[in-house]
């Protein structure tokens, strides 16, 4: 909605060994074609394992805006790095819905400490001594 | 659809992608102004943002106009989607989930019927195409 729409950046942050990008601004072609080539070059040069794209700021989400959401997580994937979904508001959630787009690889945590909880590599997980809360229980041959 | 007496309303014309955000600025005022609950108003955006974006892809020119409706004591909101576009050879496939004529994601109409509560279309091949569709408010809770 601004009128220097072409200027509009998603800053992203090195945090706890994953990249955060924080979407706060209207969701573009140009915003996110520029978005995934910064994001797809921070991966290499990082060699984050963990993205996380924190979406809380986005009031609005249509089918397209989301496709292209979707194939940016999906390139990171193919990179390397395990991207989640962060902050979508409700009512986005029950329009996505409606509109029947594709929610089958999306990984989502409510907040960023979530997300970066999923992220969290097995060596990192110090304080997460619980064998019951652990997802990556070894023995444990569930069809992830 | 049944006639409703139409109250204020607003025009957006659409020629650029600029305009889609315009519409949806207008869809959230009026949404909220109507007190339409949060997620509905989400609901009535990405119904406006759908139509819109097909006006560019398959018309190139079009417009939005939102309207303030009541049916008795219902309250509700009226969106209609007009163009002077190719218009849409086989409306039952348009309304049918996952086809599109225009390369991408599809028609995203029977999106747009699900969002709202009701839902016409009404197109000519040659002469253009015309969406209206409306959500009504539910009533507050005692």
């Amino acid at each position: 909605m601004s009128d220097t729409a072409g200027t509009d950046r998603i800053p992203l942050q090195l945090i706890q060994g994953c990249l955060v990008a924080s979407i706060q601004v209207d969701l573009t072609d140009d915003v996110l074609t520029r978005f995934r080539r910064e994001l797809l070059d921070r991966i290499d040069s990082t060699r984050v394992h963990g993205v996380v794209l924190d979406v809380s700021g986005v009031e609005v989400m249509d089918a397209v805006d989301f496709e292209l959401l979707r194939t940016t997580m999906a390139m990171a994937s193919v990179m390397g790095a395990t991207p989640v979904i962060v902050g979508l508001k409700p009512g986005i959630v029950s329009a996505l819905m409606d509109l029947d787009v594709d929610i089958r690889d999306i990984r989502a945590a409510l907040n960023l400490d979530d997300a970066l909880k999923l992220l969290r590599q097995p060596d990192e997980a110090v304080t997460d001594s619980a064998p019951d809360s652990d997802l990556e229980g070894d023995g444990d041959e569930r069809a992830q | 659809m049944t006639n409703v007496h139409s109250d204020s309303h607003t025009r957006v014309r659409i020629n650029a992608e600029i305009d889609v955000a315009r519409a949806i600025a207008h869809a959230n005022r009026m949404s909220a102004e109507a007190k339409f609950r949060a997620v509905d108003q989400s609901r009535i955006a990405t119904a406006v943002s759908e139509l819109a974006r097909n006006i560019l892809k398959y018309a190139s020119h079009g417009e939005i106009t939102l309207s303030q409706v009541a049916d008795g004591a219902r309250r509700g909101l009226e969106v209609v989607a007009e163009d002077r576009g190719p218009g849409i050879e086989d409306m039952e496939r348009a309304q049918a989930d996952h086809f599109s004529s225009g390369g991408t994601l599809g028609l995203g109409l029977p999106g747009v019927k699900r969002l709202m509560d009701e839902f016409t279309l009404d197109s000519e091949p040659g002469a253009g195409t015309r969406v209206r569709c409306r959500i009504w408010l539910q009533p507050a809770r005692p």
